[in-house]
């Protein structure tokens, strides 16, 4: 019966969850949102070819300016996919009192001996990651490139989402209904995330759900969701006011 | 979960008898002096002409009703005695106004001529006395071992959390109760190291892993023993403790019934009758089960804010046994005995981590088992002893969580047996067999671990699925020890041999023990052995673990004192040094090896007052120190266990037959932890992952814990029923009520999570 601690630990981290201390949803700070990488999904065939990623974050107006560098692994015993840090290019777009910025560079597999497919699961995994700060505010941000056997790769579209709620960029209360839907057809399945820069969103990982508290002024709202397999990834901001 | 239904195990209902409390005041009591003449009312002159009366009596003690023989009644100036039946008839003159009943350990009671005021057939119930506080209750006395200690059922109910009996080994030395655990870690080893027993039956689970009380109704349990290390070889494939509930070998006098009624945690019956004209069997069954799953989901609504989202969570355990036993004249017996239990919980809570469209996550969890044993124990004249305990368990456990499931269903049939012959004075030869065979059924659908994945997550991994419902797993071994004493010496040399079947291995586990007599107050003892525990079938599984795994070791060092300060004071102090090898870990190559090794050393101080009518208490200390390392090039680190200071001090005084207050303190040094050295974001998941340095394994620790228990219990005694009311208050936590610590979502603070407040319990039974 030594299997009973396990569900015991399992039950209380969730319970746990609920006792956060702050809202992850909502943007306080510097705050990493996801990343888009292109290819989204590699192929053996990529092995000499590179990835674009956009990384994305929030940021408070006013925080000092993003630093950019490569991310170190201690405990790494695989390698990361080869970023150029020096290379990122930032671009910001105002929310009101928050900033959404992208950090677009480039990484290069042609040094990089692709790990071959395992055979028990169909695929395998590369890493990579960056580190992005501003002032004290560090985020390590870190995933993985999904490499499948040869024709696998288009079973795995990228998705495109509408969001039907809120139905105006203008509300009037501090609640407002919010909700998506999934435009296109793939094979795999998408984490969802709302994130919000006032009040918070009751469960910001359903499609629809509800904002509360939202303060007075503009506010960001962004959606996200992202493959459950790969790293298909849509994102949609929107500045709501208030 | 064991800590939540500990201070669950609140009884809200009851109030209605602290009105009785009020109500019923206790009268001032003193052992009754023999009736002198002087309290029989002699005949008076000018009274008014009575008729003499035919009176019939029948005595029987308050609240029980048993009947009480040789009772001394006082009629005038004759003096006459209940017999057996504890019944006398007798005429009642016309001029005698009272008579009295006197009988030792009773109040006496006078019964005036205006109760008797007619010819016929009356009962009378004396009410019970207390003892006085010098005298010892005596128990059996048992085989000597270095580390165990026995505790009545009586000292154990009174002390222990919620009043389980079995619950008593908590408040022992060398014991730590962990912390989302019902079970007990003994001298730094893990809970699953150690074997749980009632009689000869090894249980999967002693305690209900949610409701934390054990799965035997206090009304069978004659005792607790409990043995922290040094065992003899007539216990194998553990390398902690043993744990042995013994139940009750001798049948009741009479039919009993008790009611508990617990709200909001549970109800249960118990039922016992003495069977047989000699009544020299019993049978005795109860059942119990929880009612949480339909208060707790509205009391966590009610208390939760909208902006935690929703949590409903639906607990369940429930228990029940059956047991016939027959008594021989040459003290042998036999019992047959079915037992059952069940624990479990659904659960659904908005969590980040959902895979579901509405943010939620379902978990459900069941362990539950059904155990059929029967125990044959001989004694012939010729100084042999035979003991014979075949049981059948079928043990069942699951859980679902996400998408996966596992479930593993074991059918196990074990063969204890066992010879003792005399060998003249107090010497004996023990002989033992024991066999074990399990047929093991797995079916899951679990994450594949991912090793070149340095982010893993369980929920983000390809599944596996298996399913085998014919697995095998056989033990054998034969044991053999001598009791031998030498002038003032007693040593027990002993050996076990034991084979594992599925990793086809055999091992060798030699042990010893002596007590040395120094003086007549003053034992000095030392234990040496060495144990072993046999791999889980699916860490020596061709699937899932290494079928080149070996048995997990711990060799025992124990030098100890045993101090009788007087018949009433005890003392006990232990050195012990353990030191663990083979110990099974995960490897990423092999999945798991035994390269893990580690220690424990520390000492024990028991301090004991015997149980008397009236008060018993003691004092338990613990200081140890528990490291362990993955492999012998690895830095030492603290073991997981590692708690440094363990004392509680326990007491229970009864003020009369009627009133009685119990409780206890705990001081425990914090559990350690490892805490988290950065965060990263995983885009993939979209949640922050913690980091951990390998060189700071353990190396924080919660703030240490004192912790505060007492009850006063007042007993209602009826003329055949007993009603009791308990009402207290369970671990109330004084200074720091950290209980764990939790972090923001990104890992960037640390906040302390508090325990739940203790709160105030009335709980009542019901004996009849």
């Amino acid at each position: 019966m030594k299997y009973t601690l396990l569900p015991s630990i399992i039950m209380v981290s969730i319970i746990g969850c609920q006792n956060s201390m702050d809202s992850p949803e909502t943007l306080q700070k510097l705050r990493a949102i996801g990343v888009k990488t292109t290819p989204h999904i590699l192929t053996p065939e990529n092995s000499n070819s590179s990835v674009n990623y956009t990384f994305y974050f929030a940021k408070p107006v006013g925080s000092p300016d993003l630093t950019v560098d490569n991310y170190n692994d201690p405990q790494s015993f695989v390698p990361y996919i080869p970023i150029d840090a020096s290379s990122a290019v930032v671009s910001s777009e105002n929310f009101g009192g928050m900033d959404l910025l992208e950090v677009t560079l480039s990484g290069g597999l042609s040094d990089l001996a692709l790990l071959p497919i395992r055979p028990d699961i169909g695929f395998t995994t590369l890493p990579f990651g960056l580190t992005v700060s501003s002032g004290s505010e560090i985020e390590n941000v870190v995933g993985r490139q999904v490499i499948v056997p040869v024709g696998e790769a288009a079973k795995y579209t990228i998705p495109e989402f509408t969001l039907s709620e809120p139905t105006s960029r203008t509300l009037s209360s501090a609640t407002t209904p919010l909700s998506a839907s999934l435009e296109t057809v793939s094979e795999e399945t998408y984490r969802i995330s709302w994130y919000v820069s006032s009040g918070s969103v009751k469960n910001p990982k359903a499609l629809v759900t509800v904002w509360k508290d939202i303060a007075v002024g503009e506010n960001l709202l962004i959606f996200t969701a992202r493959g459950r397999k790969t790293n298909a990834f849509f994102i949609k901001a929107l500045k709501i006011t208030r | 979960m064991g800590v939540v239904m500990n201070r669950l195990n609140i009884i809200l209902s009851g109030w209605l008898w602290a009105g009785l409390v009020l109500a019923q005041t206790s009268k001032p009591e003193q052992e009754a002096a023999p009736p002198s003449p002087q309290d029989v009312p002699q005949a008076a002159g000018d009274q008014e002409q009575r008729a003499s009366l035919n009176i019939s009596l029948a005595i029987k003690a308050k609240g029980t009703g048993l009947i009480l023989p040789r009772v001394e009644v006082k009629v005038g100036a004759e003096t006459l005695f209940t017999n057996s039946e504890g019944k006398i008839a007798f005429i009642l003159p016309a001029d005698v106004k009272s008579i009295v009943l006197y009988r030792k350990g009773f109040e006496k009671e006078t019964l005036k001529r205006d109760i008797l005021s007619e010819s016929g057939e009356y009962d009378v119930f004396l009410f019970p006395l207390l003892g006085d506080d010098e005298t010892i209750t005596v128990r059996g006395n048992r085989k000597q071992e270095v580390s165990r200690k026995t505790i009545s059922a009586t000292e154990a109910k009174a002390v222990s959390p919620g009043g389980d009996p079995v619950q008593v080994i908590k408040l022992l030395p060398g014991v730590q109760s962990s912390q989302f655990d019902s079970r007990v870690i003994i001298r730094g080893s893990g809970p699953e190291d150690s074997r749980y027993f009632v009689d000869e039956i090894n249980l999967p689970f002693i305690f209900h892993p949610i409701g934390a009380r054990s799965v035997v109704p206090e009304e069978l349990i004659e005792d607790v023993e409990f043995s922290s290390g040094g065992f003899g070889p007539r216990y194998g494939w553990a390398t902690g403790g043993i744990i042995t509930v013994k139940t009750k070998s001798t049948p009741p006098t009479r039919s009993k019934w008790t009611l508990n009624v617990n709200i909001p945690i549970y109800s249960g019956v118990y039922y016992e009758t003495p069977l047989g004209e000699d009544n020299s069997g019993a049978l005795s069954v109860s059942v119990r089960r929880s009612y949480l799953e339909y208060i707790l989901p509205t009391v966590l609504k009610s208390q939760r804010d909208d902006d935690q989202g929703d949590l409903t969570l639906t607990p369940i355990f429930s228990d029940a046994h059956l047991r016939y036993l027959k008594t021989y004249a040459d003290g042998g017996y036999y019992k047959l005995t079915a037992l059952f239990a069940q624990d479990g919980f659904r659960l659904l809570a908005d969590a980040p981590r959902s895979e579901r469209d509405d943010g939620k996550v379902n978990v459900f969890v069941d362990a539950r088992y059904l155990t059929l044993g029967v125990e044959r124990e001989y004694k012939r004249d010729n100084g042999y002893s035979f003991n014979v305990a075949p049981s059948l368990t079928r043990a069942i456990q699951e859980f679902e969580i996400f998408d996966f499931f596992f479930k593993i269903s074991v059918l196990t049939l074990d063969t204890p047996m066992s010879m003792t012959k005399k060998l003249g004075g107090k010497n004996k030869f023990s002989l033992g067999l024991d066999y074990e065979i399990s047929r093991v059924g797995l079916s899951l659908l679990l994450p594949v671990p991912a090793r070149d994945d340095p982010f893993y997550d369980p929920l983000d991994a390809p599944k596996i699925a298996f399913n085998e419902n014919n697995l095998k797993s056989s033990l054998s071994a034969i044991w053999g020890s001598i009791d031998y004493y030498v002038g003032d010496f007693f040593i027990t040399p002993g050996v076990r041999v034991f084979h594992d079947y599925q990793i086809d291995r055999s091992a060798v586990d030699p042990r010893l023990s002596l007590f040395y007599k120094a003086n007549p107050s003053q034992t000095l003892k030392l234990a040496y052995g060495l144990y072993s525990l046999n791999p889980l079938p699916d860490e020596a599984s061709d699937s899932f673990g290494n079928p080149n795994i070996d048995f997990e070791k711990a060799v025992h060092h124990i030098v100890g004192l045993e101090t009788n300060w007087s018949d009433l004071w005890q003392s006990d102090v232990q050195l012990f040094y353990k030191r663990f090898f083979n110990i099974i870990r995960s490897d990423p190559v092999t999945t798991v090896d035994n390269d893990g090794i580690g220690y424990a050393y520390g000492f024990e101080v028991f301090m004991r007052r015997m149980l008397t009518e009236r008060f018993f208490g003691w004092l338990s200390y613990t200081w140890s120190k528990n490291k362990e390392k993955a492999d012998a090039s690895s830095p030492w680190l603290n073991s997981p266990y590692d708690q440094t200071h363990a004392m509680t001090l326990v007491g229970n005084y009864r003020f009369s037959t009627r009133w009685q207050l119990g409780g206890r303190m705990a001081y425990t040094s914090g559990n350690p932890y490892t805490p988290v050295s950065d965060a990263v974001y995983n885009t993939n998941l979209d949640v922050y992952q913690p980091l951990f340095k390998e060189s700071t394994q353990n190396s924080a620790r919660l703030p240490s814990k004192t912790k505060l228990s007492f009850f006063f219990k007042r007993d209602f005694l009826y003329d055949t029923m007993t009603m009791a009311l308990r009402f207290g208050v369970e671990e109330l936590i004084i200074g720091d009520k950290t209980q764990n610590i939790d972090y923001n979502y990104d890992y960037s603070e640390q906040q302390s999570s508090q325990a739940i407040p203790a709160i105030p319990y009335i709980e009542v039974s019901a004996q009849l």
